[in-house]
């Protein structure tokens, strides 16, 4: 039952919501989502919503990343259930309405924004592609009549940045088959006892 | 099973399983949305609105996910098949002893035999490959003299070689180099006798 607990600064920032109406938080919540989902909106378009609130520019913009904090602590620690959400905003001084609308919109997004944090952590090169062709070298400059079969392998990787670089190997019958031997045995690794353990007590 | 068009080997459970979704549709649909799915392998990109026209009906509807299983299915017989160089009447035989009723089999027959000649050309240019030659650019200079030596009087052979690697993104660049008139005559006469074993 996981419920997420908040700094300082988030209580600090959080002030402004108690005093305003359910339509101007459930705005908030739309500009949040914006935010996430699309990238930080530019700080001269909270102008407006400044002059009508009568508080300057810097508590908006304050407001709204507290509030996106609040929203992704919660999606990180897998939030979940209607309960858990209630209590994690308590802490905050939430009004019940407020609360209620946020529910509803974290429940609708929470699969999204997931994905979305999942594909934000660190990355390593990963496998993209492997091209491979078979040659057959039948002379060459020194030696004329000779038959020589090899692989010629690309393996494409893309980094974290997903640029791809290529590297171009070369190998024999036997290596490549000692290679495919190996990778098998890393896969069926995957379905030992062992580790089914341990995926077990993990899940 | 082994199917001669999955190159020997089983046919893939996946593909056995979509027999039944590609079954519901009609041969002419089937021929339209072949072409689609020939134009993408050709590299000349998917439409997509049209196969949701030709997958939407009165008498049918189908899902995202089946309209995707179904593209993926084509996608397969005909890269598999072409890949292993396989004739229209195999194929047409192999289809049949899948399950798919007969004239969508003779609908794919005829796309395919059609279309595998361009497909296999198409895909030869894709095979993986060291930088290739495009343009070879040459000029010869007669060099005078130097701040080493005062009266050089030699001649020598400038090459301008225009590589691209289209296994690495399509890629050029250039490699120049100069040869004097031996060093260039035994790399002519070494590509010749290359040439010959070719």
């Amino acid at each position: 039952m996981p419920v997420a607990s908040f700094s300082k600064e988030i209580f600090v920032d959080t002030r402004l919501f108690p005093t305003l109406s359910l339509e101007l938080f459930n705005e908030f919540l739309r500009i949040v989502l914006e935010n996430l989902k699309h990238g930080v909106v530019a700080k001269n378009k909270y102008s407006k919503a400044a002059e009508a609130l009568k508080v300057d520019i810097d508590t908006i913009t304050k407001s709204v990343q507290s509030l996106s904090e609040v929203i992704i602590v919660m999606v990180g620690k897998q939030v979940q259930t209607e309960n858990d959400v209630k209590q994690s905003l308590l802490s905050l001084s939430f009004i019940e309405d407020h609360i209620k609308a946020f529910t509803e919109v974290y429940s609708t997004n929470y699969k999204d924004l997931r994905q979305m944090l999942t594909t934000m952590s660190l990355r390593m090169p990963h496998y993209h592609n492997l091209d491979w062709r078979l040659d057959v070298q039948v002379a060459s400059r020194c030696l004329r009549n000779h038959v020589k079969p090899s692989f010629m392998l690309q393996l494409e990787i893309k980094d974290a940045n997903d640029q791809p670089q290529y590297h171009l190997l070369e190998s024999d019958h036997a290596t490549l088959s000692h290679l495919c031997d190996k990778l098998e045995d890393a896969l069926k690794q995957s379905q030992s006892t062992h580790t089914k353990r341990i995926a077990r007590y993990t899940q | 099973m082994k199917f001669r068009f999955c190159g020997d080997q089983d046919c893939p459970d996946w593909l056995l399983a979509e027999i039944s979704t590609l079954s519901k549709m009609s041969s002419v649909r089937v021929k339209l949305i072949s072409r689609q799915v020939l134009n993408q392998l050709l590299g000349k990109g998917l439409n997509y609105s049209k196969v949701q026209k030709l997958t939407t009906s009165k008498r049918f509807t189908f899902e995202v996910s089946d309209v995707k299983a179904i593209l993926a299915a084509l996608h397969f017989i005909f890269f598999s098949s072409a890949k292993y160089d396989i004739s229209e009447t195999e194929l047409f035989k192999e289809l049949q002893q899948t399950g798919l009723p007969t004239d969508i089999c003779s609908a794919i027959r005829n796309c395919y035999g059609i279309n595998k000649l361009p497909l296999r050309q198409h895909m030869s240019a894709q095979i993986l490959s060291r930088p290739r030659l495009l343009e070879t650019e040459w000029r010869v200079d007669y060099l005078l003299s130097s701040s080493s030596i005062q009266e050089l009087n030699s001649p020598s052979v400038r090459l301008n070689l225009h590589l691209t690697n289209p296994s690495q993104g399509k890629t050029q660049e250039q490699l120049a180099f100069e040869l004097n008139a031996d060093k260039f005559r035994v790399l002519i006469s070494e590509l010749r006798a290359a040439r010959v074993l070719m």
